[in-house]
């Protein structure tokens, strides 16, 4: 749950605010993976290699590629989808070049916790309160700071901002950036879990996009709240049953949802919330 | 004693034969009761709630077959969970896709496989074997698997079954297998021609620092499990495809 709150963060900045559907989402959490083990390698500490060199690496080629690509794709949707189709397609070559096809990986970093006779990894725990600390955060600056106002702001009529002089081409760089480098960020603290293939981004990129989806318009709470319910779903019937009717658990709960909650959990339940 | 087996949904590759008659037949323990056979899609990262079952189940060993880069996690995650001074782990396929290689040493120590080859084999002809095999590929072969070893004797195999019949013939190049042997860095492998399986050295060997321990090895064995359902040369026209019944 909190690994599927970890990867839809960023999607939900990108997709839920801007309306961008990337498909490259998988590529950046690669990407993220791929700076943390690298800084790593070089001799870094795990700590600053997980938390902030993956996220600036990925945040700045989002506002790059951003730049570069997407900015003038803003209101196409299906060129937008095609484009990001084909940075997935080419980050995941030219890192096969870069790094080879094989697995990367750190090991993760603290020990085992134990309860009774269940042990579970203590990185694990963390990790939900890192997700606690990123939601919380990403609530104050939504909510109140002048930056947050602003975001919202361009995002809901880009046109009334700018005539209020708030300059809409670098609201939507620095969304996609602050979105790439969550993104990013999640990718450096999977890889210990996880470990990094090129073609990881693969593994995640449905599960994210159904995870924002489902959430519906409010993306801290919608993505919080979706990540609840399906990874707990998702969880729960790998332990009863077997883990192929987890994944098909997952999936089935999402489609009675958005069949039920066309809007997403957040267009029907806590609608004012962000 | 008892263990839980993990498989995967792909196909176990070609040559290597079902990983729990590997595993049992060199060993002297006798299992009694598989707690549980879990089947796993081959893009699953998050094996937490596997883990949780495997505690709640508390089985003596643990079996893994593995495959794939994403599955490598599995054994981070038991190691993260603390599981590897707890529950023993075997497995007939890590180490095949490198993976004492890419996970750390604390994570792999102690992981008991079986192959009919490792690097780590002391006899001379394996040893001078590495020795060229590295020199000649030394930055693209962190560890000689038994999968490329295996194609290595196969290969071989067929070129002196081919030299046998002077021909490249299909029929007559298996019939010139059936029986023929060849020594490689692997040691001696026989087709057998009752079942077309080949007759190996199997190992039993410990992950130990981005390398393995041979602990035990078991010359020569006979494809005993098809064996006793199969007989080419009194079927030669046999064609159905065998499950055997990994319980008995």
């Amino acid at each position: 749950m909190a690994s599927l709150t970890l990867i839809s963060m960023g999607l939900a900045v990108i997709f839920g605010m801007m309306r961008v559907i990337n498909l490259a989402h998988g590529e950046f959490l690669m990407l993220g993976g791929y700076a943390a083990i690298v800084a790593y390698n070089a001799g870094m500490n795990i700590w600053p290699a997980m938390l902030v060199v993956a996220p600036l690496v990925v945040g700045v080629f989002g506002v790059v590629m951003e730049r570069v690509l997407i900015r003038r794709l803003y209101g196409r949707m299906v060129d937008t989808m095609l484009a990001s189709w084909g940075l997935s397609l080419a980050l995941i070559g030219s890192v096969t070049v870069v790094f080879g096809n094989t697995v990367s990986g750190i090991s993760a970093p603290l020990g085992a916790i134990r309860i009774g006779r269940y042990s579970t990894s203590a990185y694990e725990v963390l990790l939900v309160g890192i997700v606690g600390v990123l939601l919380g955060g990403g609530y104050l600056v939504l909510s109140r700071t002048r930056l947050g106002l602003i975001a919202r702001g361009t995002m809901q009529n880009a046109p009334m901002a700018a005539a209020l002089g708030v300059s809409p081409p670098a609201v939507y760089a620095v969304t996609f950036g602050v979105g790439a480098a969550l993104t990013g960020l999640a990718g450096g603290l999977l890889a210990p879990l996880s470990g990094v293939v090129p073609t990881i981004g693969v593994a995640y990129i449905a599960k994210a996009f159904i995870t924002v989806i489902s959430g519906g318009a409010a993306i801290l709470l919608g993505t919080l709240s979706a990540a609840a319910l399906l990874g707990s779903i998702n969880t729960a019937t790998t332990f009863l049953t077997t883990p192929v009717l987890g994944e098909v658990a997952l999936l089935a709960a999402a489609i009675v949802l958005l069949r039920l909650l066309p809007q997403g959990i957040t267009g029907r339940f806590f609608r004012r919330s962000l | 004693m008892d263990f839980f087996v993990w498989k995967t949904s792909k196909n176990l590759q070609n040559g290597l034969r079902d990983p729990l008659q590997i595993a049992s037949r060199p060993s002297e323990t006798v299992w009694d009761q598989i707690v549980a056979t879990d089947f796993f899609p081959l893009d699953v990262t998050d094996f937490g709630p596997t883990i949780k079952k495997i505690q709640a189940a508390k089985p003596d060993m643990v079996m893994s077959a593995l495959v794939g880069a994403a599955h490598i996690s599995f054994y981070r995650q038991w190691a993260a969970a603390g599981m590897t001074k707890q529950i023993p782990l075997a497995s007939t396929t890590f180490g095949n896709g490198n993976e004492h290689i890419v996970t750390s040493a604390a994570e792999h120590n102690g992981i008991v496989c079986s192959y009919a080859y490792f690097e780590e084999v002391t006899s001379p002809a394996n040893v001078d074997f590495v020795k060229k095999f590295k020199a000649k590929y030394a930055s693209s072969t962190p560890w000689v698997t038994e999968l490329a070893i295996m194609t290595y004797h196969g290969v071989n195999l067929w070129a002196a079954a081919v030299t046998k019949a002077g021909t490249t013939d299909r029929m007559k190049v298996i019939q010139a297998l059936e029986g023929l042997s060849i020594t490689g860095p692997a040691g001696k492998t026989t087709i057998d021609p009752k079942t077309h399986h080949a007759v190996l050295d199997v190992y039993v060997a410990e992950a130990q620092d981005k390398k393995f321990k041979v602990l035990e090895s078991f010359p020569q064995q006979p494809p005993a499990d098809t064996a006793a359902v199969c007989d080419l040369v009194k079927n030669p026209a046999e064609n159905k495809q065998y499950v055997i019944d990994v319980k008995v």
